[in-house]
């Protein structure tokens, strides 16, 4: 008589449907001890959990539990049982160690083990391979001629016969096994094993491979019960292929319920709206098989955990991938901080203060248990004004000085006390990853900055924290024992190297979180939900690359080459993907299927819009055939909706009058108003006000690439310095002297922030620049010149409306050419120049509203108002002397060419003369008087007049307003 | 911004900051786990060999263990004869029990004889004054379980070698 395997429908609860079956078949109150002879096998841990559920269930009191394996535990006990001496597993890391070991010595592969780190990512993608060969029982044959791999994998493929047969040798005499080697083992000699006296239930299989093959039908062929779940009228691919392997005879059993899973098909935007419907979704129910939360992404569990309800229990089973952690992040950065040091400048400070931004590091308390985030706050505005981009730890010791003190004082912290904070991080975070030279002293290293995060959760806070927890668990189980246990813990590996390869053990390691006490809403990784079935199932991030993941192409065996070494086809990881997909969406009475439409830009850059899973298109047809419809029209489609507060009630900030016209009398009477003050106004009154109201100081930071400032400061102190013995006097061609612009330059730049900031290529390159630039502005001035004035201050006095407004300015020079005077104002960096100044201007109204449509008119009508209020106040208004003067910029970058408000010639001209006289005379003071007034008058402090401005302006980031 | 405070998930003790109490603890685990492995009796090369396979199933490396030290207590609480008969009987190494709640409780060793059952629970350390309790709560929950049997408690301290009825 054929053996049979039972089939449990998708309708049935596959879990609760053997708990009664083991109770049926072994539970006696009177002789209780019968569950306790039986075990369970499941492909994972978590059924474990719900069976015992339905069997207190079902039994209605406490019993004797059944023993429970996943198939992973089940074969690693059996396997050191059958070992003699027991053998040590190797991980992932070691294994690769192992193979390097022996490829090194076969002396054909130098392209890939010259060094382990080199051969580490082949190492572990070859470990793998032959992790599966052994799985599959499969001797590893080798592959001549390989084609479509990289030249680096092809040594490897080309012998991998002998170097698994050299791997084998060294497990074998060094006593190390690995996990996929114990699944061959066992199944080698499972007919030898003790197992008889406990009655075997095989549960919830799917795909085995064929080490499981072998294992589960030797237990089956002696008497265990075997239990798919499946429609038994249509066998998923790899049940028809079981079926036919083992003769099995199919014996259906009869589903509870009838009725089919209503799907709901749900296009959201992005993640958080995704989230936000999968909240509404579920139900406030406490039994931990009504509803389950489905991420196929793990990325999206964060933000789910922020969005679920108040009151809501809540279990969560799945991998969290360590890299995208906040504790891997810190131990990124000090890799970074010691990777970007240089011999002789130190650590780039961006790195450092990377890390003391850390969270992790500001939630440390000084040794008086005050706020450590405060010292780092101080540490870092010091670092910035200080301005040097590299530093050694020692210069930062007398960054927190005397100056501090009143500050750290008000807070309870004395200056000793700050240096000592400092001092600690330094030497137990920072200094160790300097000295790192082994994997032994990498492991010291991450457990001092676990430690050293740690110490601020003591005292209990941790169990607040239960990720971070786990997070922190896992770096001590996994990561640690990895590299303090490993074969190569003492082998002196370079600090890079080392670093990498921390980088790429993470890089394979997931948190393992699981969802205990049983209760509540479950969130769960597509694998995880296996054999699981739930009443409402929500799943999340149904799209293309998401579920079926994409699959990177194995470089070591692409696709083609997997039957050349006997390996079943990719294809069957998406079957089995998809089996699992389909058992948990038809075993659910109500299905919420949702995917995300929005763009999304991917690792290379490029955006595109995200399509839906093909497994949602599959169900989405499979709907269709069976009610005879499309049922496009019924995917709901998620609005993008946002906040009212996301648009701006008003286009400004209101104006405090009071305050503006105090400011404004006091600038009038005192220093004057300047025209950088008016220009910042016409260009946009937030700026004015973040800058002159509020005093808001732009942010200060080390100065590493040319600030154009800086750059600005220093050519304008050269070029006054060089000018300077010719005040007052002729400056002639004969007296050109580029080598002392020159040197005045060099050393006007050694004094200033860029002296000490700029690295020496960059300084390099700046020096190049500014002399070429400077020798071309010397060799354009062709005639003699008289030069009235350097760096000269000029006041002027207007009545408007009744009130006296002084203006202020200072101007680069004036010169005397012929009996006309010259303002110029040297230029770095590109400026609009004022051309066509006087066409534009001589029709220009004030506007008569005091809103922002006229000001943004008046900033259409006149771009700058630097140049015009210069010729005013050196005029003083007066007409003859505004007959006689004009002005420039000096455009550096271009050759020094001059570009002018009227051009010397034109000026002369008597009719255009007048036009100018009377320009500056009267719509001049008229425009001053209308941007006084919009200033004093107009409600709000409006946003740009010009939207580009939003781009280089340092209140950008935090400017409600900016375009 | 929060995460719930009704999530629910295992959190492990940490111990980095503790390495003597982590190896402590791992020592418990290893002998614990060794003396499940045992279905009689053992001789010195017995027990040598299931500490190794213990050693292995916690994927520890054996090489940095110093084996006598975790054969010696062992080697001693065999020579007790209370101790040797319940490794002839038959016997549930790490049982089961899943109380009324749905809490699962491992149990050492439940040892089943012809005047009843003995709960037999191992203690690696010093003498905690929870232990008692534990025993106890356990012979509560197995009396219901197996109701018509006499149910025994016992502790075994094994690194002082002695056994208590509880």
């Amino acid at each position: 008589m054929r053996k049979k395997i039972r089939v449990v429908p998708y309708r049935e609860n596959l879990l609760r449907y053997l708990a009664q079956e083991l109770y049926k078949a072994h539970f006696d109150p009177e002789g209780p001890l019968g569950l306790a002879r039986i075990t369970v096998l499941f492909p994972h841990r978590r059924p474990a959990l719900y069976l015992r559920h339905y069997l207190r269930e079902v039994i209605g009191g406490p019993f004797l539990s059944p023993r429970i394996y996943a198939i992973e535990d089940f074969v690693h006990y059996l396997a050191v049982k059958l070992e003699e001496p027991p053998r040590r597993v190797l991980g992932i890391a070691d294994q690769a160690w192992l193979l390097y070991q022996g490829i090194k010595k076969r002396g054909v592969f130098q392209k890939v083990s010259t060094s382990f780190d080199k051969f580490f990512p082949w190492g572990v993608r070859l470990a793998s391979l032959l992790e599966e060969l052994y799985r599959e029982l499969i001797e590893p044959p080798s592959v001549p001629y390989p084609e479509g791999v990289p030249d680096e994998a092809k040594p490897l493929l080309e012998d991998l016969h002998g170097i698994w047969s050299d791997y084998e040798a060294m497990l074998e005499a060094q006593g190390f096994t690995t996990p996929g080697r114990r699944f061959k083992e066992v199944a080698s000699r499972v007919a030898d094993l003790e197992l008889k006296g406990t009655h075997f239930w095989i549960v919830g299989f799917y795909a085995l491979t064929a080490s499981e093959n072998r294992i589960l039908r030797h237990l089956w062929e002696n008497g265990a019960e075997v239990l798919w779940q499946a429609e038994i009228e249509d066998l998923p691919p790899l049940y028809r292929r079981w079926k036919e392997d083992w003769r099995a005879e199919l014996q259906g059993v009869k589903p509870r319920r009838d009725a089919p899973t209503r799907v709901h098909f749900i296009e959201a935007y992005d993640l958080h709206s995704e989230v936000l419907r999968a909240k509404e979704a579920i139900v406030k129910d406490g039994r931990p098989d009504a509803q389950a939360l489905v991420l196929p992404d793990p990325a999206a569990l964060i933000p789910l955990l922020h969005e679920l309800p108040d009151g809501q229990e809540v279990n969560v089973t799945l991998g969290y991938p360590l890299e995208r952690t906040a504790i891997f992040a810190l131990i990124e950065e000090l890799m970074r901080l010691q990777e970007g040091q240089e011999p002789s400048r130190g650590y780039y400070h961006r790195d450092y203060l990377d890390v003391i931004r850390h969270p992790f590091v500001k939630r440390r308390l000084t040794p008086s248990g005050r706020e450590g985030r405060i010292v780092l706050h101080l540490l870092e505005e010091r670092i910035k004004e200080r301005g040097k981009p590299y530093f050694h730890l020692q210069e930062l010791k007398g960054l927190i000085d005397q100056r501090a003190e009143a500050f750290l004082a008000s807070e309870g912290i004395s200056l000793q006390e700050a240096s000592l904070f400092i001092e600690e991080l330094h030497r137990r975070l920072v200094l160790p990853w300097g000295e790192v030279k082994t994997a032994a002293q990498l492991a010291a290293c991450l457990r001092e900055v676990v430690e050293f995060v740690l110490d601020p959760f003591i005292g209990g806070q941790l169990e607040r924290y239960p990720l971070e927890n786990e997070f922190l668990y896992c770096l001590q189980t996994q990561i640690i024992p990895a590299l303090e246990n490993s074969l190569f813990r003492d082998e002196p590996i370079g600090q890079g190297l080392l670093f990498n390869l921390l980088r790429r053990l993470v890089a394979l390691t997931r948190t393992p979180f699981e969802g205990q006490p049983l209760v509540g809403l479950q969130v769960l990784g597509l694998l995880e939900t296996r054999l699981l079935s739930f009443e409402r199932v929500v799943i999340l991030d149904l799209n293309e690359g998401t579920l079926p993941s994409h699959e990177d192409v194995d470089p070591l065996l692409p696709p083609s080459l997997r039957s050349a070494v006997g390996l079943p086809e990719r294809e069957r990881e998406e079957e089995i993907v998809w089996y699992h997909f389909e058992r948990l969406l038809k075993s659910s009475k109500e299905a919420y299927l949702i995917w995300q439409s929005a763009v999304a830009t991917s690792e290379e850059g490029l955006e595109s819009k995200r399509s839906r899973s093909r497994f949602v298109e599959r169900i989405l047809w499979e709907e269709e055939r069976r009610r005879g419809r499309s049922l496009e029209e019924e995917v709901e489609r998620l609005p993008l909706s946002l906040p009212s507060s996301c648009f701006l009630a008003q286009e400004g900030i209101e104006k405090d009058r009071h305050r503006v016209k105090a400011f404004l009398m006091a600038k009038a009477q005192g220093e004057g108003i300047s025209p950088s003050l008016l220009n910042t106004y016409l260009n946009c009154p937030l700026r004015f006000y973040y800058r002159y109201i509020l005093r808001l100081s732009p942010p200060v930071d080390v100065l590493e690439e040319t600030d154009a400032g800086v750059l600005g400061e220093v050519i304008h102190g050269a070029l006054e310095a060089y000018f300077r013995p010719f005040l007052r006097r002729t400056y002639r061609v004969a007296d050109r002297d580029p080598e002392r612009l020159i040197g005045l330059f060099l050393q006007h730049l050694e004094d200033s922030r860029l002296g000490e900031g700029l690295s020496p290529e960059k300084r390099f390159f700046v020096e190049e620049v500014a002399k070429f630039r400077l020798r071309r502005y010397l060799e354009g001035i062709k005639g003699p010149v008289w030069i009235e004035a350097l760096e000269r201050p000029f006041r002027l006095t207007l009545n408007l409306e009744g009130f006296e407004w002084t203006f202020y300015g200072k101007v680069d020079r004036i010169d005397r050419r012929g009996d006309l005077r010259v303002i110029l104002d040297y230029k770095t960096s590109h400026v609009k120049p004022p051309g066509a100044f006087l066409e534009k201007v001589s029709t220009l109204q004030p506007p008569s509203s005091l809103d922002y449509e006229g000001l943004k008119g008046l900033k259409q009508g006149m771009e700058d108002l630097q140049l015009p209020l210069y010729v005013l106040l050196v005029s003083q208004g007066l007409q003859e002397e505004l007959r006689r003067t004009t002005a420039a910029y000096v455009m550096l970058h271009q050759q020094g060419e001059e570009k002018f408000l009227l051009r010397p010639e034109k000026l002369k001209d008597r009719e255009i003369q007048g036009v100018w006289v009377q320009w500056f005379k009267v719509a001049l003071p008229r425009i001053l008087q209308y941007l006084l007034r919009h200033i004093l008058e107009a409600p709000l402090y409006f946003r740009a007049t010009d939207d580009g401005l939003c781009r280089s302006c340092d209140y950008e980031p935090s400017c409600h307003f900016a375009w | 911004m929060r995460i719930p405070e009704e999530l629910r998930i295992v959190t492990h003790p940490l111990a980095l900051g503790n390495p003597e109490r982590a190896r402590a603890v791992k020592r418990g685990e290893v002998i614990h786990l060794a003396l499940s492995l045992l279905s009689s009796p053992p001789s010195s090369r017995d027990l040598e060999t299931v500490i190794r396979r213990a050693l292995c199933l916690l994927g520890e490396d054996p090489k940095t263990w110093d084996l006598d030290a975790l054969l010696g207590p062992l080697e001693a609480l065999f020579r007790n004869p209370k101790v040797n008969t319940w490794f002839k009987a038959k016997a549930y190494p790490e049982l089961e029990v899943v109380d009324v709640q749905g809490k699962l409780h491992r149990i050492d060793r439940v040892v089943l004889s012809e005047d009843g059952v003995e709960v037999i629970e191992f203690k690696v350390g010093q003498r905690e004054p929870w232990h008692r309790g534990q025993v106890k709560g356990y012979v509560e929950l197995l009396r219901r379980v197996l109701p018509s049997r006499p149910i025994r408690g016992w502790l075994v301290y094994v690194d002082e070698g002695v056994v208590l009825a509880v």
